[in-house]
């Protein structure tokens, strides 16, 4: 019975250690920091990289209206798993909230993002739709702008600690003229332990 | 008295228990050599699998890591790339565990191997074989045509290598450290002992002098060095010809008279300089070839001189210590021919294991032989505390005791090569390959029309056949592997 009584109040005081779900407040999250990239650090490298985009009158269209923009090829260059999509989709909403570019979901890299753009197009000539409601022929935007980049990882080892250095890389070229607009470059420095790998 | 008895109980108990899990290692290893020699690479994954731990859970990564691996590359070798991928990031996670387990933990592994032997400990792989799990697992990626993944893991074995310095002098210093922090009895004869000119010597008479062993410049894994050359040479993407070009330079300079090594290093820099364009290149065909077992280790076992402090007295004592001393197993002597259109194209061997190996070993001798030191002269310290409180009982059980837990750690990854065989030419206009040994032909290839094509083959064994992948070195396509060889080529997409 001691024993029971034993092994029942260590499962208790060990169950008391483990951490409580609980919310995170993305805008003041004081959570521990790991070497890799996490979501604080993509919001920064958004922010900052349409707050330069913005400053630097690359996107004001002269003719008024807004520039449509395409994504291009996000290289990850680190050596972390990471979807790169998480950074372009937060670059694209605060730039569709700047009222001045819009992205098209109608091309891409690897083909379109929607490949409802041209399967609604299939419906032409079917008898079974509305043709009112159909789409015409000529109505898809082409893009006006570009935007292409790479996350870069240097590592290296300062004192006893290890350096994390990321570097986001993002170019705005203007499909016109095949010049490159706007470029940046916002580096996420981390320094921490060496003990083991920082993926 | 009764202490005395009740540790002498403990030590029995804990050399049966070592014993056993020895054993089983032994027989588990035993078992996936038969298999992997013979080719049967499903009956070496099996071999490999984790027995379940305490109430039939499930082991942390860093308890199973030696299985994993043997099963990873069980896995890869069968083509199965998604089920060697999932147990490579198993692995990995395994060694991160293993870097990054607690104080605790890492003070009961080290009193483990003190007081029992290295092999005690959980399997901490070689950096050589932590490097070569992203160089497979790169390979894997390219061979289910996704680059992106693909160009991660290359990433990581480079970052991999690029650590190994630091991480072998923080090895000897976490050991030097150990020893300096107390002004115990024992600790001083480990550290008297080790700094002794007589237990230096007895080291190189009986162990070799490591300083003499034929090792590299700096530690590198050239296969893997050389791959991740070649995946950013056939990267279209800006800034990384610059890579290939730092890698295969590298390769090449670690290998002087290696002339496939040399041009190769040479094109990435023609390349990267713009003094040739990528557009005027024809078709590259590379043949990458990693042929044979690698080396394992195997036990060496002397007596060195011990300097024990007894009361406020020092005794030399001659007591036996363990090492691991790596030894070759064979590369196949039946020699890869391969003709494209007619015209033989020879092979060039580079990045043998066993100089990987001993390069990694010489910077890592001092801390093994500190372990091993160590863990006799607690060894010796006990028989002494034993034979004064117990006397002949006390003596034979604790000597018992030394004798049989005085063992090396003889674990390795044995799913490696001896050596690999590299090649490179124009894709020939026909697009067929021969494949053949001096035993006959092992099959014919057609070659996709990709701008640059690796042919990656691996054949532990003669017995068994050759593994061929053909890689589209961009990741834009899925490539193809066959079996070729000993038993009926089958093709798997």
């Amino acid at each position: 019975m001691k024993y029971l009584l034993m092994v029942a109040g260590l499962a208790l005081a060990l169950s008391g250690c483990a951490t409580q779900t609980h919310y995170v407040d993305t805008d003041n999250d004081q959570g521990s920091v790991s070497m890799s990239l996490d979501y604080r650090d993509f919001e920064r490298a958004a922010a900052a990289s349409v707050d330069s985009m913005l400053a630097s009158g690359a996107v004001d269209n002269p003719n008024g209206g807004r520039y449509v923009m395409v994504v291009s090829r996000i290289v990850n260059d680190t050596m972390q798993r990471l979807d790169t999509d998480q950074l372009v989709k937060k670059i694209r909403v605060d730039l569709l909230r700047s009222g001045r570019v819009v992205t098209t979901t109608a091309v891409g890299i690897d083909g379109a993002e929607d490949e409802m753009n041209m399967l609604a197009r299939t419906l032409r000539d079917s008898e079974e739709f509305d043709q009112r409601g159909v789409q015409r022929k000529g109505t898809l935007q082409a893009p006006d702008l570009s935007l292409s980049g790479k996350i870069l990882q240097r590592n290296r080892q300062v004192g006893g600690d290890q350096q994390v250095e990321y570097y986001v890389q993002l170019s705005l070229t203007d499909l016109a003229s095949g010049l490159a607009f706007w470029e940046d470059e916002t580096q996420v420095i981390k320094r921490g332990s060496a003990a083991s790998v920082s993926w | 008295m009764q202490g005395a008895i009740k540790a002498v109980a403990l030590a029995a108990a804990v050399t049966a228990l070592a014993g056993c899990s020895s054993y089983q290692q032994r027989s588990q290893m035993e078992a996936f050599n038969a298999s992997w020699v013979q080719g049967d690479y499903q009956a070496a994954a099996e071999a490999m699998k984790a027995k379940p731990g305490f109430g039939g859970a499930k082991k942390a990564e860093d308890k199973r890591l030696l299985q994993v691996l043997h099963q990873a590359e069980a896995k890869r070798m069968l083509g199965a790339h998604a089920e060697a991928v999932a147990l490579y990031d198993e692995a990995e996670a395994g060694m991160k565990l293993d870097d990054t387990s607690g104080v605790a933990s890492n003070l009961l592994e080290g009193g483990m191997s003190v007081l029992i032997n290295d092999a005690e400990r959980d399997y901490t792989p070689m950096l050589a074989e932590t490097v070569l799990v992203n160089t497979y697992k790169g390979l894997s990626f390219l061979q289910q045509g996704q680059r992106d993944l693909a160009r991660i893991e290359f990433n990581r074995a480079d970052d991999r290598t690029r650590r190994a310095v630091a991480s072998f002098a923080d090895e000897i210093a976490a050991q030097q450290a150990a020893l300096k922090d107390g002004d115990s009895a024992e600790q001083a004869s480990i550290s008297d002992s080790l700094e002794s000119d007589a237990l230096q010597q007895s080291v190189a008479q009986h162990y070799g002098s490591t300083s003499q062993w034929n090792v590299y410049s700096q530690f590198i894994v050239p296969a893997s060095t050389y791959l991740h050359g070649l995946f950013f040479l056939a990267s279209r993407d800006s800034g990384d010809l610059d890579k290939a070009s730092v890698s295969l330079s590298r390769v090449a300079d670690m290998a002087p008279g290696n002339k496939a090594l040399r041009a190769d290093a040479e094109l990435a820099e023609a390349l990267a300089s713009g003094r040739q364009s990528r557009q005027r290149l024809t078709p590259q065909v590379w043949v990458l070839y990693e042929n044979g077992l690698g080396p394992v280790a195997k036990e060496t076992r002397f007596d060195v001189p011990l300097l024990l402090f007894h009361g406020n007295s020092s005794v030399p004592a001659y007591t036996g210590i363990a090492l691991p001393r790596y030894s070759n197993r064979t590369a196949n002597r039946d020699t890869l021919a391969v003709q494209a259109d007619g015209s033989p194209i020879a092979l060039e061997a580079f990045s043998p294991m066993s100089k990987v190996i001993k390069t990694e070993m010489q910077s890592r001798f001092p801390a093994v032989l500190g372990r091993a030191v160590a863990s006799a002269a607690v060894k010796a310290l006990v028989q002494k505390t034993a034979a004064d409180e117990m006397g002949a009982v006390g003596q034979l059980g604790s000597a018992l005791f030394a004798a049989t837990t005085t063992r090396a750690d003889l674990r390795s990854w044995q799913a490696t090569p001896a050596h690999w065989e590299a090649t490179r030419f124009d894709r020939p206009a026909s697009g067929a390959l021969a494949l053949s040994t001096e035993a006959g032909p092992l099959g014919e290839l057609t070659l996709p029309d990709w701008p640059y094509t690796l042919v990656y083959i691996k054949r532990p064994s003669q017995q068994g056949p050759a593994q061929v992948s053909l890689i589209d070195l961009q990741g834009e396509q899925p490539g193809e592997q066959l079996t070729l060889g000993a038993v009926p080529a089958v093709a798997s997409r």
